[in-house]
């Protein structure tokens, strides 16, 4: 996917006001019609337009409101926002039935993060938007996630995850991209495996690794990943634009690794309704959590709240949008040499040296 | 059945082989610190190493042997422990029969030129050696290598160089022939794999074909060919005795590929690719079999390799760079450069 640098002092401003864009009949008939869905039904783009309005207008009634009812207006605003974009895709509104999966009655009192959620298949949310957001197998209905597995599997809430659930495992894994040899390399630090991890059997498990990768090799306090010629590349991006490997959890007999906007649905579905029905278990968390586990739920809101519409944005474009912040200056007068030039004005320097003792 | 077919089968046979298990088992031997070495010598390893520098396959072994005395008193003095006789008398055979497979393929050149046994022969500069060829027990199977060395009379080269004219061939020596096919051949590699030196290609472009300097240089090309590709079949046969198959540099372990060029003396390519079991003791005149890659490099076939150099990057982070010829079907690493002469 091509990366577009998009500048702003607000990402979360501008990716609305791109998102905005598809909440005008003219512009959504466009967009349809450039991807070959030329006589849309005026329900349909009425579905859209509304769906985009009404989950930008949830997102905001939670980014202004206390942690008691924001996960479940982030949940809904979620819903619609997804299923707008599904309908911008396919054409036409996805058919939903339901919300596609159910929340495990909670054994209050207890951590959050062992709260589960069970996938449904059929005509709910979640298989209908799994389809087209995840481009991995389908989620095995009827198998239980934890909270912990999708809170350990997005990217940018890896350090707050790992401060607060240090046993825990870890699924999610940054990559740093260098050149060496001419080549990009790619490197991942042990210590992100998490204590005691095989990094072999972790690194197996991260679906189409084997594909992707070369054999993994080991150098000091790093793994060093190298790029099959010719292979599709994988990964997902933190909202800075870092690259992670995901682990994938073994789900029935799938090793499924479900993408960010699926997690996230998934996470705001299980804290709105752990919220809405289970206020025995919500209040105290809300009140008087003294574990930590409540930074980890509101870093994760932030995220739901800042990169899902990020998310939304690219699946329309079929573009990585990163926002950036790069001030215009004027051009520096001082040169960088690459290795090439660096070489040939040794090689000088060296001459002129050699020639200057000869004539001495 | 083409050259590179038979080379393939012959490599098979030499597989099934009985002869095969107790040659692997010295050549390993030779190569590996096993056992430590008697008092004042060097380890065994070393006469491996050494005659794994001679690039000519059991005869290196037999040379480290037999100049034992000469490398004791070097500048650098290496005491080598001797072969037994056993090992002697068997990498003695083992290079008879080669011998006796090459000699054999260029039996129509060597009947109608045979002071160019020498410039054709892949063993005809390296030291001579002292001992007498042993025929009486070949350790492969004596009608696979007769199949290759009857299919290999098909080499174009062959027909090349006794298509050309006598009266030119003969009045050249056996010394210069072997001196001409030498530069040739150094002239040809000195721009690397993939590449023709600017003279070379001058001379396609600008040397009448009828002159006597291109009948010359075309027949030099000839048995330059026919002694290369002589040199990738027993190379080949040589493997066969180490391990089943070749090493393979595919998607699974290739790290970056460039094709270095593709001209009248063959194509190159530069691999870079992370070692593994097979692959991390390569050295230049090894052969490896290069697989396509999908979606990017359909090239593929055996490629001989021109230059190994590996890097470490600490622990177990490690690469390895070859550079090679493609081989081509006639198992010629300078493709059909004589032909195009």
């Amino acid at each position: 996917m091509n990366v577009r640098r998009v500048t702003t002092e607000n990402p979360e401003a501008e990716q609305w006001r791109l998102l905005a864009q598809y909440s005008y009949e003219p512009n959504i008939r466009r967009y349809l019609a450039a991807r070959g869905h030329g006589s849309p039904q005026q329900t349909d783009i009425e579905y859209i337009a509304g769906s985009l309005r009404q989950s930008e207008a949830y997102y905001r009634a939670a980014q202004s409101s206390p942690l008691d009812i924001a996960p479940l207006l982030a949940y809904y605003g979620a819903v619609n926002l997804l299923s707008a974009v599904a309908a911008m895709l396919s054409g036409s509104r996805p058919a939903i039935n339901s919300h596609g999966m159910e929340l495990v009655k909670p054994h209050a009192p207890g951590r959050i993060a062992d709260i589960e959620i069970k996938p449904a298949t059929g005509n709910g949310g979640l298989p209908v938007l799994s389809k087209i957001f995840d481009p991995g197998p389908p989620l095995p209905g009827g198998v239980s996630w934890t909270m912990e597995e999708i809170l350990g599997s997005l990217p940018d809430l890896k350090p707050e995850f790992v401060g607060c659930f240090p046993s825990a495992r870890s699924l999610t894994l940054p990559i740093e991209a260098f050149t060496s040899q001419g080549i990009v390399v790619e490197r991942i630090l042990v210590a992100d495996f998490g204590q005691g991890a095989n990094t072999l059997a972790t690194l197996q498990a991260v679906p189409g690794f084997t594909s992707a990768y070369l054999a993994p090799q080991s150098a000091r306090e790093f793994i060093i990943l190298r790029r099959k010629l010719g292979a599709s590349a994988i990964g997902t991006y933190s909202i800075s634009g870092r690259k992670h490997l995901q682990v994938g959890v073994m789900k029935g007999k799938k090793l499924v690794a479900p993408s960010q906007e699926v997690l996230i649905l998934m996470g705001l579905y299980a804290l709105g309704f752990l919220s809405r029905y289970y206020s025995e278990q919500w209040n105290p968390f809300v009140q008087r959590d003294d574990s930590g586990e409540r930074l980890v739920i509101q870093k994760f809101l932030v995220v739901a709240l800042r990169y899902l519409p990020n998310l939304a944005v690219n699946a329309i474009l079929g573009e990585r949008v990163q926002f950036v912040y790069e001030v215009e200056r004027d051009p520096s007068s001082i040169v960088v040499a690459n290795e090439e030039e660096l070489k040939r004005k040794i090689r000088e320097e060296a001459t002129a040296v050699f020639q200057d003792m000869r004539q001495r | 059945m083409t050259i590179l077919q038979a080379a393939y089968a012959a490599c098979k046979a030499v597989i099934a082989s009985a002869g095969r298990e107790p040659l692997r088992a010295i050549i390993y031997e030779l190569n590996h610190s096993l056992s430590s070495p008697p008092p004042g010598y060097v380890d065994r390893s070393m006469l491996g190493y050494l005659a794994r520098q001679q690039r000519s396959q059991f005869l290196g072994y037999l040379l480290v042997d037999q100049e034992r005395a000469r490398l004791a008193s070097a500048p650098m003095p290496a005491l080598i422990p001797p072969l037994s006789d056993e090992q002697r008398n068997l990498l003695l055979a083992a290079h008879s029969q080669m011998v006796a497979l090459n000699h054999r393929a260029l039996e129509p050149l060597l009947n109608k030129f045979p002071h160019a046994a020498e410039a054709t022969d892949p063993y005809g500069a390296k030291l001579p050696l002292t001992a007498a060829l042993d025929h009486r027990s070949p350790p492969f199977a004596v009608e696979a290598f007769e199949s290759v060395a009857v299919a290999f009379q098909s080499h174009p080269g062959l027909r090349l160089a006794i298509t050309s004219p006598p009266e030119l061939v003969n009045t050249i020596t056996a010394e210069n022939l072997l001196e001409g096919v030498e530069n040739l051949e150094r002239e040809v590699r000195s721009d690397g794999p993939g590449k023709t030196p600017r003279e070379l290609g001058d001379f396609l472009h600008s040397e009448p074909t009828t002159s006597g300097r291109r009948f010359l240089v075309r027949f030099l090309a000839s048995l330059m060919s026919l002694r290369a590709s002589l040199r990738v079949l027993d190379q080949m046969l040589y493997q066969a005795v180490q391990t089943d198959k070749p090493p393979v540099l595919d998607q699974n372990n290739i790290a970056d590929l460039h094709h270095l060029g593709s001209s009248v003396t063959g194509e190159g390519v530069r691999l870079l690719f992370q070692p593994d079991l097979t692959t991390f003791a390569l050295e230049p005149g090894d052969i490896v079999l290069l697989k396509a890659i999908p979606n990017m490099f359909k090239l593929e076939g055996l490629v001989l390799s021109a230059s190994v150099s590996s890097r470490f990057g600490g622990d177990g982070d490690a690469t390895t760079t070859l550079t090679g010829r493609i081989v081509s079907d006639i198992l010629d690493p300078y493709a059909r450069f004589a032909e195009r002469l």
